[in-house]
C-alpha cells in the first residue's frame, strides 16, 4: 500500500508544474553559482601559489637567519566551491615574526566585526540549495493533504483497506522520491563543471565529504517536507497551510538567523580591538625601556663606541644583514641580538596573553551566535556544510593553531641551535672574516663591488644564501572528517530529532484528521 | 449486506445528525435515502464507512462492525462519492489503476480498464486523456467504474447524480440496475425522487435525523410517492417557519 501510495505521489508530482518551474530554476541556478564559484575558487589557488613559492623564498633566498620570518599558507580546498564558509574573509596565510604571535591570518576583511561570523550574503551553491529546495519543498508539501481533501480523492481513498499510517508514509516517501531526482541533477551538475574545471581535483576524501553533504541536503530537505507535511495536516485548508507555510519559511530562513545572531551579538559582547592593541603597545613601551638599558649595558661590555655598519639592509630589533662592518661592532651587535632576540619571543609571549584573551572573546561569540541561529534548519545546513567543506571556523582556527605551533617549534629551534647568538644570525661572514679596522673593512667593499659587480648597493645576493634545509618548515595536517563532524554533533542531533518530532506530531495529527 | 442498529451520531456541537437509524439493505437490493439538504443522508454514509465515530448503536457490513474492524469492513464496500475530483494529472486509466490496487484488485491489464470504461460508457479517447480535462459527467462515470472494479458485495452512493445532465444521469441508473442484478447491496442517497421511482426496491425518507417513512417498490407505485415526499418536505418548511 505504502509504495503505491508513494509511487502515485511521485508521480504526480514529478510532472506537477511547480515541481517542474522549481526544477528549471535549479537547473539554472546551480550552474550559474558553481561556475563563479570554481572562477573564484581559481583564483584562490593562484593567490595561494603565489604566497606558497614567496613563503618558500623567504627559504631558498636567505642570507642571514635573521632574515627568515616564516610564513604559513593555507590551500584553498575545491570543497568551498560547494560552501564558502568564512574560509573568504578570514584569510589564508599566516605571518610568524619573531616579535608578534597572530591573532588573525593576514587577508581578513573586517577588524570592526567578528570575523568569524558568517555574513548572510554569500552565494553558494549550499546556500542556493539552502534556499531553494526549502521553497520547493515547502510548495510541494504545504497541500499533501489537504489537496486529497479538497478534491474527495481522500474518502475514496480510505473507503479502502488502507491504514492511515500506510497513507501518511506513503505520502511522505512520495514526496521524499521526488527529491532524490532533483537533488542528484543538481549534485551531477556540480560534479559536471568540477570535471571540466581543469583547475578542481576532487580527492577520495572530498567525494566522502561531497556524500555526506548529499545525505546531509536530504535530510534538511526532509525536515522542511515534514514541516509543510504537518501544517498541512492541521490546516483546514491548502491556501491557509500555503500562507503559514510561507511564513515559516520565511521566518526560519530570514527572520531567525538575522535576529538570532543580532541577540547572539549583545549577549556576548567583545572588546573593540583597538583597545587590545593600546594595551599590547604598552608592553611594547616596556620592552623598549628595557631594549635601551640593554643597549647601554653591551655598550659598556664590549667597549664599542661609534657604531658604523658600513652596510646594512634591514633591521629586525638589530640590524638584519650587516656586511664588512669591524669587529668591535659585530660584536656588539652579537650581543645585542643574543640577549634581545629570547626578550622579544617572550614580550610576544606576554602581548599574546591579551589577545588571547580577545580571541576567545570572538570563539566564545562565534558560538553563542550559532547555536542560537541554529534553531534555523538553513544555519545548520550552513554550520554542517561549511565543516565539511573546510571553511568552518573550526577549520580556520586549526590552522592558526597550526601556524602558532609551528611559529613555537621554529623560534625554539634557533634557540636550540644557538643561533640568536651566532654572527650568521645577522651578517653573511664566518667569523674569521670580519674585518679588525675600518681600513681592512673599506678595503673589503672594493674588492666585493669589483669582482662581484653588484647592480646596486644593496645588491648582496652575491654574498650567497645559507643552507636551511635543518630548519623546521610548516607543513598543514588536515583534520579528518570525523573531527570536523564531531564538533557539529549537536546541531546535527538537533535537526534529525526536529525530523523525528515532526514525523510523530503529523502521524497523529493525521490519525485524528478529520477526512470529510 | 448493509446494516445499521440504532445507529445514531450527535456532533460535537450537539447537532443531532443521525437518530438511532434502523436498516437493512440485502443482497440484490438498490435502497434509495431521500431527504432535504442536511437531512442526515451523508452522516450515514460517513458512518458505514467509518470516516466518523457513531455515538450510538453500530453499522454493521457483511456482519462486520464497521468500528471494530474498520479496515476489513473496507474491503467489502465500495463508495461513490457526491463530487470527486481524482487526479487531475493522471489519465483516467492512471486514476482507476491506482485505485484498482488500493481496491485489491493489483492485476489487472489495460484492456480490463478499457473494458469497464466501455461498459459505463465513457469515450474511447477519453480512456489515456488526464481527468483534468474532464466533464463531471465523465469523472462521475470514471468514480463509478472504480467501485465497480473493486467488485465489493454492497455500493454506497452519496448523491451521485447531482449535476449531471439527465441522459448521464438515466445511464448511470441502468449501472445500478446491471449491479443489483449481479446481487450487490446498493444504498444510494439522493434527493432525486424520480430515479428513485425508476429503480428502487426501497425508499426510505429522511428528515432531521429520522428515518421517518420506509416503503416497498410495490407500496409507493401505489401511493404517489411524490405526494408523500412533498408532503414530508412541506411540513419541514412550515416548522422552520
Ligand atoms: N462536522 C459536522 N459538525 C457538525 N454538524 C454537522 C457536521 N456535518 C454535518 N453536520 C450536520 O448534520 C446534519 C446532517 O448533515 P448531512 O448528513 O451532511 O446531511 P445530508 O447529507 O443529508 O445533506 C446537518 O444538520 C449538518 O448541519
Ligand atoms: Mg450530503
Amino acid at each position: 500500500m505504502i509504495l503505491h501510495i508513494a509511487k502515485k505521489d511521485f508521480l504526480d508530482n514529478f510532472t506537477s508544474a511547480r515541481f517542474v518551474a522549481g526544477f528549471l530554476l535549479c537547473l539554472f541556478l546551480v550552474p550559474f553559482t558553481v561556475y563563479t564559484g570554481t572562477r573564484l575558487y581559481e583564483s584562490r589557488v593562484d593567490k595561494y601559489q603565489r604566497d606558497a613559492r614567496e613563503a618558500d623564498e623567504i627559504f631558498t633566498k636567505a642570507q642571514v637567519y635573521a632574515q627568515i620570518q616564516p610564513v604559513a599558507v593555507i590551500q584553498p580546498s575545491p570543497l568551498t566551491i560547494f560552501s564558502k564558509g568564512i574560509s573568504e574573509q578570514v584569510g589564508s596565510k599566516a605571518s610568524l615574526s619573531n616579535s608578534e604571535i597572530p591573532t588573525f591570518a593576514t587577508g581578513i576583511t573586517t577588524m570592526y566585526e567578528n570575523q568569524f561570523l558568517n555574513r548572510f550574503v554569500s552565494l553558494d551553491f549550499i546556500n542556493i540549495l539552502a534556499i531553494i529546495l526549502s521553497l520547493i519543498g515547502v510548495f510541494l508539501s504545504y497541500d499533501i493533504f489537504s489537496r486529497e481533501k479538497e478534491d474527495g480523492t481522500l474518502k475514496l481513498l480510505l473507503s479502502n483497506n488502507v491504514k492511515r499510517s500506510d497513507f501518511f508514509l506513503g505520502k511522505v516517501s512520495g514526496i521524499l522520491l521526488t527529491f532524490i531526482p532533483l537533488l542528484l541533477v543538481c549534485y551531477i551538475l556540480v560534479f559536471i563543471i568540477l570535471w571540466i574545471s581543469p583547475s578542481v581535483s576532487l580527492s577520495a576524501d572530498d567525494y566522502a565529504r561531497i556524500l555526506l553533504l548529499f545525505v546531509f541536503s536530504l535530510l534538511y530537505l526532509s525536515f522542511f517536507i515534514l514541516l509543510g507535511s504537518y501544517i498541512s495536516s492541521k490546516a483546514g485548508t491548502s491556501s491557509t497551510s500555503l500562507i503559514i507555510n510561507l511564513f515559516i519559511w520565511c521566518f526560519l530562513l530570514f527572520l531567525l538567523p538575522n535576529s538570532m545572531s543580532y541577540l547572539g551579538k549583545n549577549i556576548v559582547k567583545s572588546d573593540n580591538y583597538s583597545i587590545v592593541r593600546m594595551n599590547t603597545m604598552d608592553l611594547d613601551n616596556e620592552f623598549w625601556k628595557k631594549y635601551g638599558e640593554l643597549q647601554k649595558q653591551v655598550k659598556a661590555e664590549t667597549g664599542m663606541v661609534y657604531t658604523n655598519w658600513n652596510l646594512c639592509a634591514g633591521w629586525n630589533y638589530g640590524p638584519v644583514l650587516l656586511c664588512f662592518t669591524t669587529h668591535d661592532v659585530m660584536k656588539y651587535e652579537r650581543r645585542m641580538h643574543e640577549l634581545t632576540a629570547p626578550m622579544v619571543l617572550d614580550y610576544a609571549g606576554k602581548k599574546w596573553h591579551l589577545q588571547e584573551v580577545y580571541l576567545n572573546q570572538l570563539f566564545h561569540q562565534q558560538k553563542i551566535v550559532k547555536y542560537l541561529s541554529c534553531l534555523s534548519p538553513s544555519e545548520i545546513l550552513k554550520y554542517v556544510s561549511s565543516s565539511l567543506c573546510k571553511s568552518d571556523m573550526e577549520n580556520h582556527v586549526d590552522f592558526m593553531n597550526q601556524a602558532r605551533n609551528y611559529r613555537e617549534q621554529f623560534f625554539n629551534y634557533y634557540k636550540e641551535n644557538k643561533i640568536f647568538s651566532s654572527y650568521n644570525y645577522f651578517s653573511p661572514h664566518k667569523e674569521s672574516e670580519i674585518p679588525k679596522t675600518q681600513e681592512e673593512a673599506m678595503k673589503m667593499v672594493a674588492q666585493w663591488r669589483s669582482t662581484a659587480k653588484p647592480e646596486s648597493t644593496f645588491d648582496l645576493s652575491s654574498l650567497g644564501f645559507i643552507s636551511t634545509a635543518g630548519l623546521p618548515r610548516f607543513t598543514y595536517n588536515e583534520r579528518g572528517i570525523i573531527d570536523g563532524l564531531s564538533d557539529q554533533l549537536w546541531i546535527f542531533a538537533g535537526l534529525i530529532s526536529a525530523c523525528v518530532v515532526l514525523i510523530w506530531i503529523t502521524y497523529s495529527s493525521l490519525i485524528k484528521y478529520d477526512i470529510r | 449486506m448493509l446494516q445499521a442498529i440504532d445507529l445514531t451520531k450527535r456532533y460535537e456541537d450537539q447537532q443531532l445528525a443521525l437518530d438511532a437509524l434502523n436498516l437493512e439493505i440485502k443482497e440484490g437490493e438498490i435502497f434509495f435515502l431521500l431527504g432535504a439538504n442536511g437531512a442526515g443522508k451523508t452522516t450515514t454514509i460517513n458512518l458505514f464507512l467509518n470516516f466518523i465515530e457513531p455515538t450510538g448503536g453500530k453499522a454493521l457490513i457483511n456482519g462486520i462492525d464497521v468500528t471494530k474492524e474498520p479496515l476489513e469492513s473496507k474491503k467489502y464496500v465500495s463508495y461513490v462519492s457526491e463530487n470527486v475530483m481524482l487526479y487531475g494529472n493522471f489519465t483516467a486509466r492512471q486514476n482507476l489503476d491506482f485505485f484498482a490496487k488500493l481496491g485489491g484488485k493489483p492485476n489487472l491489464t489495460k484492456e480490463d480498464y478499457y473494458m469497464r470504461m466501455r461498459e459505463v460508457g465513457l469515450q474511447e479517447e477519453a480512456f489515456e486523456k488526464k481527468l483534468k480535462t474532464f466533464s463531471k459527467g465523465m469523472r462521475q462515470k470514471v468514480g463509478l467504474t472504480i467501485a465497480i472494479i473493486k467488485d465489493a458485495p454492497n455500493i454506497l452512493l452519496d448523491e451521485p447524480t447531482a449535476g449531471l445532465d439527465p441522459k448521464a444521469a438515466a445511464e448511470l441508473m441502468q449501472i445500478l440496475v446491471n449491479l443489483k442484478r449481479q446481487g450487490k447491496s446498493i444504498l444510494m442517497c439522493t434527493h432525486d425522487i424520480f430515479r428513485a421511482k425508476n429503480i428502487a426496491d426501497r425508499v426510505g425518507i429522511m428528515k432531521e435525523g429520522r428515518l421517518v417513512m420506509v416503503r416497498t417498490r410495490s407500496e409507493f407505485l401505489e401511493d404517489d410517492l411524490e405526494k408523500i415526499y412533498m408532503n414530508y418536505m412541506q411540513e419541514m418548511v412550515i416548522e422552520n417557519r
